[in-house]
């Protein structure tokens, strides 16, 4: 399970929780978060995603 | 007799002893005597907890030991680590304490000189903004920005000091050092722009700039003061620091809305190559391209450990010359005008 922080905000998605009231169900990888999902905290895209932990 | 000391313990009169290689820090030697509160301010800016006191080569004696603890508090005040932008801020300043009472009298002072008056001005205003950075709880934020107010009124007023104060900016590493001096070059640019217009609550807006890195404070300490460039990782976190600063003064209801984007947009570019948002042009308010300008100029006349502090002209020469498309073209014309 990996941690990705939003560049623009400093949010971060991490993947055990998901983001279950943006309909992303907790476990969803990034990878396979739609293409329209956006920032829940300052609606960036997910190109503002990095890395940060790989656990 | 050396102790370590924690950093809220120190007072002047102390003989440290830095646990930084000379490189890392901005004083002249490494061990060396304690003459202001500037100086403590300023090794608690740098991230220290502790620092080792030569109490044979100090004027004050050692602190008395801490009262020894009941074990229930040993418990609960147990050596935790705990993230610095986790722990709630030190109850150090308040809103009755954090700003200070120098920077009041200065402000209001008919008869001091232009140069004295700058300096009191600018060292006391430094002094509350680290105080506010150390602790920017809301109504910390909100007390500070009264007080920008003021000096705001009087950069607008009193020519003679305001154009000493543009020439007196230090340049060193510390963010309430460049968040004093882009208040005041920002400022400066936009009363040269607004001087004969209505409609700008020019209050707000000199407080927004100098409140332009408040962000700062929720971006790790590590990255912050690092005494070398960042690299991609650390700058993706640094990068936060807009909306962060942001958020903060919506959270604490300081600033109009059409201010508060200052702090948003100061790091954004003409072309789109800024951030965090990646608008550009017309899309970026005028107060932000504003800042921006201010921004690049007192981070290229700033003195860093890995690069050297340009002259005000170098650095107008390289704006000009190597970033053409970052900055608004009148707005710069007119910001060159200032340094004439």
């Amino acid at each position: 399970m990996r941690r990705y922080l939003c560049d623009v905000c400093g949010y971060i998605y991490d993947e055990r929780l998901g983001d279950p009231d943006g309909g992303i169900a907790p476990g969803t990888r990034m990878e396979d978060i739609p293409d329209d999902w956006v920032c829940p905290e300052c609606g960036a895209t997910k190109a503002a995603f990095i890395l940060i932990t790989d656990e | 007799m050396k102790q370590k000391i924690s950093v809220s313990d120190l007072r002047v009169g102390m003989y440290v002893e830095l646990p930084l290689s000379w490189t890392e820090h901005n004083f002249l030697r490494s061990k060396f005597k304690l003459t202001s509160p500037e100086q403590i301010a300023a090794i608690r800016a740098h991230g220290l907890r502790e620092v080792t006191v030569d109490f044979a080569r100090s004027d004050v004696p050692p602190p008395a030991p801490p009262e020894p603890l009941g074990e229930l508090e040993y418990v609960s005040h147990s050596d935790a680590i705990v993230d610095p932008k986790d722990a709630p801020p030190p109850p150090l300043w308040n809103p009755d304490t954090l700003v200070p009472t120098e920077l009041r009298e200065a402000v209001h002072d008919k008869r001091l000189a232009p140069e004295q008056k700058a300096q009191a001005v600018y060292r006391h205003s430094r002094d509350m903004m680290l105080r506010m950075l150390d602790a920017p709880s809301a109504e910390n934020i909100r007390a500070s920005k009264e007080a920008l107010g003021s000096v705001t009124d009087m950069i607008l007023r009193d020519d003679q000091t305001a154009r000493n104060l543009l020439r007196i900016t230090a340049h060193d590493f510390y963010t309430y050092t460049h968040s004093v001096n882009v208040g005041i070059i920002s400022l400066m640019l936009a009363k040269a722009m607004f001087k004969n217009s209505d409609g700008h609550d020019m209050q707000e807006l000199g407080a927004g700039f100098f409140l332009h890195d408040l962000g700062k404070v929720k971006v790790d300490a590590a990255i912050i003061n690092k005494p070398a460039r960042l690299d991609e990782t650390e700058m993706r976190r640094m990068r936060i620091h807009p909306y962060q600063g942001y958020k903060l003064l919506r959270d604490a209801d300081a600033l109009t809305e059409e201010c508060r984007i200052i702090v948003m947009e100061h790091h954004e570019l003409m072309d789109g190559g800024g951030y965090p948002k990646r608008i550009k042009g017309d899309q970026i308010h005028i107060y932000g391209r504003i800042c921006c300008i201010a921004d690049v100029f007192d981070a290229l006349t700033a003195e860093r450990s890995y690069k050297k502090a340009m002259t005000p002209f170098d650095a107008l020469t390289l704006m000009r010359d190597k970033m053409p498309n970052h900055f608004d073209r009148q707005l710069f014309n007119r910001f060159v005008e200032l340094f004439r």
